[in-house]
Protein backbone atom coordinates (compact mmCIF):
# COMPACT_ATOMS: atom_id res chain seq x y z
CA UNK A 1 0.00 0.00 0.00
CA UNK A 2 1.37 3.45 -0.89
CA UNK A 3 0.77 6.88 0.60
CA UNK A 4 -2.08 7.73 -1.79
CA UNK A 5 -3.93 4.53 -1.00
CA UNK A 6 -3.47 5.10 2.72
CA UNK A 7 -4.72 8.68 2.42
CA UNK A 8 -7.76 7.70 0.35
CA UNK A 9 -8.60 4.95 2.88
CA UNK A 10 -8.41 7.56 5.68
CA UNK A 11 -10.62 9.90 3.63
CA UNK A 12 -13.17 7.10 3.13
CA UNK A 13 -13.32 6.59 6.91
CA UNK A 14 -13.77 10.35 7.37
CA UNK A 15 -16.67 10.36 4.92
CA UNK A 16 -18.26 7.42 6.73
CA UNK A 17 -17.93 9.29 10.02
CA UNK A 18 -19.59 12.36 8.49
CA UNK A 19 -22.50 10.23 7.20
CA UNK A 20 -22.87 8.83 10.70
CA UNK A 21 -22.85 12.36 12.18
CA UNK A 22 -25.63 13.46 9.82
CA UNK A 23 -27.70 10.42 10.73
CA UNK A 24 -27.19 10.27 14.48
CA UNK A 25 -29.42 12.94 15.99
CA UNK A 26 -31.81 12.26 18.82
CA UNK A 27 -34.96 14.28 19.63
CA UNK A 28 -35.18 16.23 22.89
CA UNK A 29 -37.74 13.83 24.35
CA UNK A 30 -35.23 10.99 23.95
CA UNK A 31 -32.74 12.89 26.13
CA UNK A 32 -35.52 13.70 28.61
CA UNK A 33 -36.44 9.99 28.83
CA UNK A 34 -32.83 9.27 29.74
CA UNK A 35 -33.01 11.97 32.44
CA UNK A 36 -36.25 10.43 33.74
CA UNK A 37 -34.60 7.01 33.84
CA UNK A 38 -31.78 8.36 35.99
CA UNK A 39 -34.32 10.00 38.33
CA UNK A 40 -36.16 6.66 38.51
CA UNK A 41 -32.94 4.93 39.59
CA UNK A 42 -32.71 7.43 42.45
CA UNK A 43 -36.37 6.91 43.31
CA UNK A 44 -35.97 3.11 43.29
CA UNK A 45 -33.10 3.26 45.79
CA UNK A 46 -34.95 5.41 48.36
CA UNK A 47 -38.33 3.67 47.95
CA UNK A 48 -39.64 0.87 50.17
CA UNK A 49 -39.02 -2.67 48.91
CA UNK A 50 -42.62 -3.10 47.70
CA UNK A 51 -42.26 -0.09 45.38
CA UNK A 52 -38.80 -0.97 44.10
CA UNK A 53 -39.90 -3.82 41.84
CA UNK A 54 -42.52 -1.83 39.89
CA UNK A 55 -40.04 1.05 39.48
CA UNK A 56 -37.34 -1.32 38.24
CA UNK A 57 -39.90 -2.91 35.92
CA UNK A 58 -40.75 0.52 34.53
CA UNK A 59 -37.03 1.23 34.07
CA UNK A 60 -36.50 -1.99 32.12
CA UNK A 61 -39.54 -1.22 29.97
CA UNK A 62 -38.16 2.25 29.20
CA UNK A 63 -34.75 0.79 28.28
CA UNK A 64 -36.45 -1.69 25.95
CA UNK A 65 -38.60 1.03 24.30
CA UNK A 66 -35.67 3.44 23.90
CA UNK A 67 -33.43 0.79 22.29
CA UNK A 68 -36.27 -0.31 20.00
CA UNK A 69 -37.02 3.29 18.97
CA UNK A 70 -33.33 4.08 18.35
CA UNK A 71 -32.93 1.00 16.18
CA UNK A 72 -36.07 1.83 14.22
CA UNK A 73 -35.15 5.50 13.71
CA UNK A 74 -31.46 5.13 12.89
CA UNK A 75 -31.08 1.55 11.70
CA UNK A 76 -28.43 1.26 14.36
CA UNK A 77 -27.98 1.47 18.09
CA UNK A 78 -25.37 3.61 19.80
CA UNK A 79 -25.09 3.17 23.56
CA UNK A 80 -23.48 5.75 25.82
CA UNK A 81 -20.38 3.61 26.19
CA UNK A 82 -18.29 4.87 23.31
CA UNK A 83 -14.56 5.41 23.01
CA UNK A 84 -13.32 9.00 23.11
CA UNK A 85 -14.28 12.24 24.80
CA UNK A 86 -17.84 11.10 25.59
CA UNK A 87 -16.26 9.07 28.41
CA UNK A 88 -16.03 12.31 30.41
CA UNK A 89 -19.79 12.76 30.11
CA UNK A 90 -20.33 9.25 31.43
CA UNK A 91 -18.04 10.00 34.37
CA UNK A 92 -19.98 13.22 35.08
CA UNK A 93 -23.28 11.31 34.86
CA UNK A 94 -22.00 8.72 37.31
CA UNK A 95 -20.81 11.45 39.69
CA UNK A 96 -24.18 13.26 39.49
CA UNK A 97 -26.16 10.11 40.27
CA UNK A 98 -23.79 9.06 43.05
CA UNK A 99 -23.91 12.51 44.66
CA UNK A 100 -27.72 12.48 44.48
CA UNK A 101 -27.91 8.99 45.99
CA UNK A 102 -25.52 9.80 48.82
CA UNK A 103 -27.19 13.12 49.68
CA UNK A 104 -30.67 11.55 49.60
CA UNK A 105 -29.69 8.63 51.81
CA UNK A 106 -27.47 10.50 54.25
CA UNK A 107 -29.03 13.94 54.63
CA UNK A 108 -32.73 13.45 53.92
CA UNK A 109 -34.97 11.77 56.49
CA UNK A 110 -38.02 10.09 54.93
CA UNK A 111 -36.96 10.99 51.36
CA UNK A 112 -40.35 10.37 49.75
CA UNK A 113 -42.01 12.91 52.07
CA UNK A 114 -39.27 15.50 51.80
CA UNK A 115 -39.40 18.40 49.33
CA UNK A 116 -35.59 18.37 49.38
CA UNK A 117 -35.54 14.84 47.95
CA UNK A 118 -37.91 15.81 45.13
CA UNK A 119 -35.73 18.83 44.40
CA UNK A 120 -32.71 16.51 44.19
CA UNK A 121 -34.67 14.15 41.90
CA UNK A 122 -35.67 17.08 39.66
CA UNK A 123 -32.02 18.17 39.56
CA UNK A 124 -31.00 14.64 38.49
CA UNK A 125 -33.68 14.63 35.78
CA UNK A 126 -32.66 18.02 34.37
CA UNK A 127 -28.91 17.45 34.85
CA UNK A 128 -29.00 14.01 33.19
CA UNK A 129 -31.04 15.37 30.28
CA UNK A 130 -28.47 18.16 29.82
CA UNK A 131 -25.57 15.68 30.01
CA UNK A 132 -27.29 13.47 27.43
CA UNK A 133 -27.62 16.47 25.08
CA UNK A 134 -23.95 17.32 25.67
CA UNK A 135 -23.03 13.67 24.95
CA UNK A 136 -24.75 13.92 21.56
CA UNK A 137 -22.95 17.18 20.72
CA UNK A 138 -19.54 15.71 21.58
CA UNK A 139 -20.27 12.44 19.74
CA UNK A 140 -21.23 14.37 16.62
CA UNK A 141 -18.30 16.78 16.89
CA UNK A 142 -15.89 13.83 17.19
CA UNK A 143 -17.44 12.17 14.14
CA UNK A 144 -17.28 15.36 12.09
CA UNK A 145 -13.66 15.99 13.11
CA UNK A 146 -12.70 12.37 12.41
CA UNK A 147 -11.46 11.89 16.01
CA UNK A 148 -11.00 8.24 16.95
CA UNK B 1 0.67 2.15 19.44
CA UNK B 2 2.06 0.83 16.18
CA UNK B 3 -0.24 -0.81 13.68
CA UNK B 4 -0.03 -2.94 10.60
CA UNK B 5 -2.08 -3.09 7.43
CA UNK B 6 -4.75 -5.74 7.82
CA UNK B 7 -5.70 -7.33 4.50
CA UNK B 8 -9.12 -8.31 5.86
CA UNK B 9 -9.86 -4.57 6.21
CA UNK B 10 -8.05 -3.43 3.08
CA UNK B 11 -11.09 -3.27 0.75
CA UNK B 12 -12.70 0.22 0.98
CA UNK B 13 -16.19 -1.13 1.66
CA UNK B 14 -14.88 -3.35 4.47
CA UNK B 15 -13.04 -0.42 6.01
CA UNK B 16 -16.24 1.66 5.84
CA UNK B 17 -18.25 -1.15 7.46
CA UNK B 18 -15.68 -1.46 10.25
CA UNK B 19 -15.63 2.34 10.69
CA UNK B 20 -19.42 2.39 11.13
CA UNK B 21 -19.45 -0.54 13.51
CA UNK B 22 -16.62 1.00 15.55
CA UNK B 23 -18.89 4.00 16.24
CA UNK B 24 -22.04 2.04 17.09
CA UNK B 25 -23.06 -1.02 19.02
CA UNK B 26 -25.16 -2.59 16.27
CA UNK B 27 -25.94 -1.56 12.69
CA UNK B 28 -28.65 -2.92 10.42
CA UNK B 29 -27.80 -4.32 6.99
CA UNK B 30 -29.90 -1.71 5.13
CA UNK B 31 -28.17 1.15 6.96
CA UNK B 32 -24.73 -0.22 6.09
CA UNK B 33 -25.82 -0.52 2.45
CA UNK B 34 -26.97 3.14 2.41
CA UNK B 35 -23.77 4.46 3.94
CA UNK B 36 -21.32 2.32 1.95
CA UNK B 37 -23.29 2.67 -1.30
CA UNK B 38 -22.69 -0.93 -2.36
CA UNK B 39 -25.24 -3.51 -3.52
CA UNK B 40 -26.82 -6.12 -1.25
CA UNK B 41 -24.70 -8.92 -2.65
CA UNK B 42 -21.43 -7.00 -2.37
CA UNK B 43 -22.22 -5.94 1.19
CA UNK B 44 -23.18 -9.48 2.08
CA UNK B 45 -19.89 -10.77 0.67
CA UNK B 46 -17.84 -8.24 2.66
CA UNK B 47 -19.75 -8.92 5.87
CA UNK B 48 -19.22 -12.65 5.47
CA UNK B 49 -15.48 -12.08 4.94
CA UNK B 50 -15.32 -9.93 8.09
CA UNK B 51 -17.31 -12.51 10.04
CA UNK B 52 -14.98 -15.29 8.80
CA UNK B 53 -12.02 -13.24 10.03
CA UNK B 54 -13.71 -13.09 13.45
CA UNK B 55 -14.13 -9.30 13.21
CA UNK B 56 -17.91 -9.08 12.88
CA UNK B 57 -20.79 -10.86 14.57
CA UNK B 58 -24.13 -11.05 12.75
CA UNK B 59 -27.56 -11.77 14.19
CA UNK B 60 -31.01 -11.89 12.62
CA UNK B 61 -33.89 -10.22 14.41
CA UNK B 62 -37.47 -9.58 13.30
CA UNK B 63 -38.70 -6.01 12.77
CA UNK B 64 -41.95 -4.91 11.15
CA UNK B 65 -42.70 -8.53 10.28
CA UNK B 66 -39.40 -9.08 8.45
CA UNK B 67 -36.11 -10.67 9.42
CA UNK B 68 -33.32 -8.08 9.50
CA UNK B 69 -29.60 -8.66 9.79
CA UNK B 70 -27.72 -6.73 12.44
CA UNK B 71 -23.95 -6.60 12.65
CA UNK B 72 -21.60 -5.64 15.45
CA UNK B 73 -17.82 -5.51 15.78
CA UNK B 74 -16.19 -8.16 17.98
CA UNK B 75 -13.40 -7.24 20.39
CA UNK B 76 -10.92 -8.75 17.91
CA UNK B 77 -12.49 -6.65 15.17
CA UNK B 78 -12.22 -3.47 17.24
CA UNK B 79 -8.55 -4.12 17.95
CA UNK B 80 -7.84 -4.99 14.31
CA UNK B 81 -9.61 -1.84 13.09
CA UNK B 82 -7.69 0.34 15.57
CA UNK B 83 -4.37 -1.22 14.49
CA UNK B 84 -5.26 -0.82 10.81
CA UNK B 85 -6.16 2.86 11.31
CA UNK B 86 -2.87 3.44 13.13
CA UNK B 87 -0.98 1.83 10.25
CA UNK B 88 -2.82 3.99 7.70
CA UNK B 89 -2.03 7.17 9.65
CA UNK B 90 1.62 6.17 10.06
CA UNK B 91 1.92 5.41 6.36
CA UNK B 92 0.31 8.71 5.35
CA UNK B 93 2.43 10.67 7.85
CA UNK B 94 5.70 8.95 6.84
CA UNK B 95 5.07 9.70 3.18
CA UNK B 96 4.22 13.30 4.06
CA UNK B 97 7.48 13.61 6.00
CA UNK B 98 9.49 12.09 3.14
CA UNK B 99 8.00 14.59 0.69
CA UNK B 100 8.77 17.48 3.09
CA UNK B 101 12.44 16.50 3.49
CA UNK B 102 13.04 16.11 -0.26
Amino acid sequence: MDRNEAQSALDAVKNTDRSMADRMTWPLWRHAIFGAMMALVLLAVVSPLAAQLPILGLLLLLVYLVVRDDKKRHGMFVSGYQKGRTGWILAAQFALLLAALVSSLVWVDDPLGSPLFWAIAAFVLIGSTALSLLWENIYQADLKAGRR
Amino acid sequence: MSGEIDMALHAPARLQIAAMLARADEVEFATMREVTGVSDSVLSKHLTALADAGYVKMVKAPRDGRQRTWASLTRTGRNAFAAHMTALRELAAAAEKAVATE
